[in-house]
């Protein structure tokens, strides 16, 4: 069962990759550009590769997105360039993500290297090391500043390091791009978080003359229900993080239980379903509140996890967490419906009276988004964040309230962002900040 | 945008080009507008289609163009029945020197084409007095036959050939003068020599190939059909490209000019391959017609990264290097024996070699029973490389047997 449920991509040969590209039209307006939220110029891309410069490939695609190899695998190309790709209409899309991915790995496995700018410009602190704080820094140290990451975590990479299981996204695939990026001269500070001493008045104080905010949503959301606090009750964030950990070496293996309940209907779940069957679970139950079509995971992930053996408890709402002496036992569900049409959100949500019954598990884990940590608002003085503690930014630039700094991501959006939307936002802050230090308007 | 920023220039009969890389007498330089924007792009030259004097009727006909596909792949084959410009020398005179002034780096060609003395003779003067960089001939021209068979190109006569050459040259007081052939001659060596004889500075080689570009079934009227009759047309693009291989080959190994290399290119790569035979420049036509003109991105970063990759200098540095391993036949080696070897884990089994080998080969490929995988008979594989080139996972090989 677990094997099913972790199907690896592998890296196109150079054969498929060439048949690949020659389908490619190369249309003039190249549509999948301009669904791509980081631009990557894929017509240019496909044609460097059909035309026998993969080297000329990568750097076009680098040049807009550091996390070329990562996004070819991860992005939901279906709802981005591939599904804008004029080739549908002849047969298929052509696999535009597939292709990025394969100009990546060919690139790491030949080792080009960049050519690093020198830092000879400003010095920037980067909050963060995940697709956004990274992309921020590459463009950075592109512009010829100094950009400094500081990042929490042991590892650089945010979700794609401590969140995207392997079988995804390969570790190597991540670290390979965390080397590139550091090539053109980007420092990285690993398990130096703001907090613990620093704060952002302290960073400027230290000679930064800019901060990129890019620490992501940390914080992730339960349902506050009855039994919510017991042991057994945990979040795709812990079992995420602990099951990266250990398959980086970092830490030891999670414990799950043969059943496992997982609430949520999202491409994280999905990833929290293949986590535990990769760790043992043989009993997955999945509940969430919309119907298969409204579900918002990845057809894909979802039919993986599905063919796995998982239960689908759809248009299903939880209500009560069981247990006995400390330990879960179940959950409660009721049936739902929406009160009004189109609209997928909890609050439209209405329980069907007399529909309750009864899950039996060991562990419930909530994948149902997240929020920036608590903790920021108290380290970024000046700052203005919303209601629910994401940090108000313009969209245009990135520029938060406060002059000077400047955020992104995760952080901003409360997480149910992509990565390339992150990357995107980060180059795009980059350039921001640039204009902001040469005395432009910020 | 190109990524590598390598000085790639190099000189060609002592003209200066910031890249090898320059358009052909074709559509692409036949307009001002065009030839500005593929300068922007990044082309280091171009070469004006080919203008004649004011008298010179062009009576064009449309439409003038057709191609042949392959497998789904459109313009294996591009055929056109244009002729040369509809711009006389008055216009392309102009055109030359305002671009020129505009951008004095890039080398500004013009494709010129007369049927006497005197006009091969005063369009060399009209040009040079514009201050054009290179003068180029058409000798593969279907019109300007120069008296000799209707319809024959002149380079196609080694007599006229030679003697307008020497015409062109006597004129030419400071731009070099570059013959553009055909391959359509028995033997190019003998038409490089006579341009040699006629004294001109380089060759172009070569132009389209006389072509017949396909048939239509139903209407029994040839390709492009102009009102229910066809013509010959002129071939370009892809497919031709083993043939200006084999023709620049050719030349440069026996005759001691210059050669700006036109026919077939569409990637670095091509062009890499046609300076390794003897070209200093190359030319492009149908690439641009087909992918636009900043393909010279393209070629620009692969011919960087090439010559990076390959711890070459200079593009210079590449010419001719492939000419020594070209031999003829009878001294090829018969003394290493060969035979085909498939490597397993890239083999799809579409068993394409195995029919190839039957039915086009020395049935030497069995499939086995259990798993469908081709075996090869060691004793029955001559080593002829069929399946090889059949092969559309790359999964066979040569080995030494
Ligand atoms: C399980 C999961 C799977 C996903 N799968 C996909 C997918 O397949 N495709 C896709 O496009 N998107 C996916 N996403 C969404 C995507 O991962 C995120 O939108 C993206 O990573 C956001 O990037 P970010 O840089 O803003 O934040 P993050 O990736 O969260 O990075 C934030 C970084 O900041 C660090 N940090 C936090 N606080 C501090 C501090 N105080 N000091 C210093 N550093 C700090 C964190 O350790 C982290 O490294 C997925 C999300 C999840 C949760
Ligand atoms: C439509 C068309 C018109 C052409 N006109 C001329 C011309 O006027 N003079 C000339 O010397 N060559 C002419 N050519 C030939 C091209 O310059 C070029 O040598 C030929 O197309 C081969 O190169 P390619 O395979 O890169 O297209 C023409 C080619 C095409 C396709
Ligand atoms: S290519 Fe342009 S000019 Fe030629 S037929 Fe088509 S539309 Fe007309």
């Amino acid at each position: 069962m677990s094997e099913a449920a972790c199907a690896r991509v592998s890296v196109l040969t150079d054969t498929q990759a060439q048949l690949e590209a020659s389908r490619c039209l190369m249309c003039e307006d190249s549509p999948c550009v301009a669904a791509c939220p980081a631009r990557v110029p894929v017509k240019h891309f496909i044609r460097a590769l059909r035309f026998e410069s993969p080297r000329r490939a990568i750097n076009l695609i680098r040049e807009q997105n550091v996390f070329a190899g990562v996004c070819g695998l991860a992005c939901p190309v279906d709802r981005l360039c591939e599904g804008a790709c004029s080739s549908t209409e002849l047969s298929m899309p052509i696999q535009i993500g597939r292709l990025q991915h394969y100009a990546a790995e060919t690139a790491l496995r030949a080792g080009w290297k960049s050519r690093a700018t020198p830092r000879t410009g400003q010095k920037v602190a980067i909050i963060g090391g995940g697709p956004s704080g990274l992309a921020a820094a590459a463009e950075l140290a592109r512009c010829g500043h100094r950009p400094t990451v500081f990042e929490k975590s042991p590892r650089p990479g945010g979700i794609c390091t401590y969140g995207v299981p392997a079988h995804r996204v390969p570790q190597e695939l991540v670290a390979g791009e965390v080397e590139y990026v550091k090539s053109l001269g980007v420092e990285i500070k690993p398990s130096s978080p703001l907090g613990d001493g620093t704060t952002l008045d302290a960073l400027l104080a230290q000679g930064y003359r800019a901060v990129y905010v890019a620490a992501g949503a940390q914080q992730a959301a339960a349902v506050p229900i009855p039994g919510a606090d017991l042991p057994g009750v945990t979040t795709w964030k812990q079992l995420l993080n602990a099951f990266s950990a250990f398959k980086l070496g970092e830490g030891p293996k999670p414990d799950v239980p043969q059943n496992v309940i997982i609430v949520g209907g999202g491409s994280v779940a999905m990833d929290v379903a293949s986590a535990a069957l990769q760790l043992g679970a043989a009993e997955i139950d999945m509940v969430c509140l919309e119907a298969p079509r409204e579900m918002p995971a990845d057809r894909n992930e979802l039919d993986e996890v599905w063919a796995a053996g998982a239960r689908f408890h759809t248009r299903s709402t939880p209500i009560e967490i069981t247990g006995t002496g400390g330990k879960v036992t179940g959950l409660k569900v009721a049936r739902i419906r929406w009160k009004e049409p189109d609209k997928f959100i909890p609050s439209n949500a209405v329980r069907i009276a007399g529909t309750e019954y009864w899950l039996p598990g060991a562990m419930v884990v909530f994948a149902i988004g997240a929020k920036p940590s608590p903790e920021l608002a108290k380290l970024l003085t000046g700052v203005k964040l919303d209601a629910s503690g994401r940090i108000v930014i313009d969209p245009e630039t990135g520029a938060t309230s406060r002059p000077g700094v400047f955020a992104g991501g995760d952080v901003a959006a409360g997480g149910g962002m992509t990565i390339v939307r992150a990357v995107a936002e980060g180059k795009r802050a980059g350039q921001a900040i640039d204009a902001y230090l040469r005395g432009g308007v910020s | 945008m190109i990524t590598n920023e390598r000085d790639l220039s190099i000189d060609f009969c002592g003209v200066h080009f910031v890249n090898p890389f320059l358009l052909s007498a074709a559509p692409p330089t036949d307009d001002l507008d065009m030839v500005r924007a593929a300068f922007e792009a990044g082309w280091a030259g171009a070469v004006l289609k080919t203008t004649s004097v004011e008298t010179e009727k062009v009576d064009l006909v449309y439409p003038m163009m057709s191609a042949v596909h392959y497998d789904g792949h459109r313009i294996m084959g591009l055929g056109n029945i244009d002729l040369i410009s509809e711009h006389h020398i008055d216009v392309v005179e102009k055109r030359a020197a305002t671009l020129k002034r505009e951008y004095p780096d890039r080398v500004v060609a013009v494709s010129m084409m007369g049927s006497k003395k005197e006009e091969w003779q005063e369009l060399v003067r009209r040009l040079e007095a514009a201050g054009v960089d290179i003068i180029e001939c058409s000798f593969s021209c279907p019109q300007g036959s120069m008296g000799e068979e209707p319809g024959a190109m002149l380079a196609q006569s080694l007599e006229a050939t030679e003697r307008v050459a020497g015409w062109v040259k006597q004129a030419a007081k400071r731009c070099p003068v570059v013959i553009k052939i055909t391959p359509q001659v028995a033997n190019i060596v003998k038409v490089a020599q006579a341009v040699k004889r006629g004294g001109a500075d380089a060759i172009c080689a070569a132009n389209t190939i006389p072509s017949l570009m396909g048939v239509n079934v139903d209407t029994f009227v040839p390709y492009p059909d102009v009102q229910g009759r066809s013509t010959y047309s002129g071939m370009s693009g892809p497919a031709t490209k083993p043939i200006t291989l084999r023709t620049l080959a050719e030349i440069s190994r026996q005759v001691d000019l210059p050669i700006t290399a036109t026919g077939g290119p569409v990637s670095w790569h091509d062009a890499v391959e046609m300076m390794l035979v003897g070209a200093t420049t190359v030319q492009f036509c149908t690439a641009v017609m087909h992918y636009g003109v900043d393909i010279i991105d393209d070629l620009r970063d692969g011919l960087a990264f090439y010559l990076e990759d390959k711890g070459f200098a200079k593009p210079a540095d590449i010419i001719g290097r492939a000419l020594p391993n070209i031999v003829n036949h009878g001294e090829l080696s018969r003394d290493v024996k060969v035979i085909s070897a498939l490597i397993e884990e890239r083999c799809v089994k579409c068993d394409l070699c195995y029919i190839a080998c039957r039915d086009g080969g020395h049935q030497a490929i069995k499939l086995r029973k259990t798993d469908r995988l081709p075996e090869i008979d060691r004793e029955k594989c001559p080593g002829c490389r069929l399946c090889v080139t059949v092969c559309p996972a790359d999964a066979l090989t040569m080995v030494k047997k």
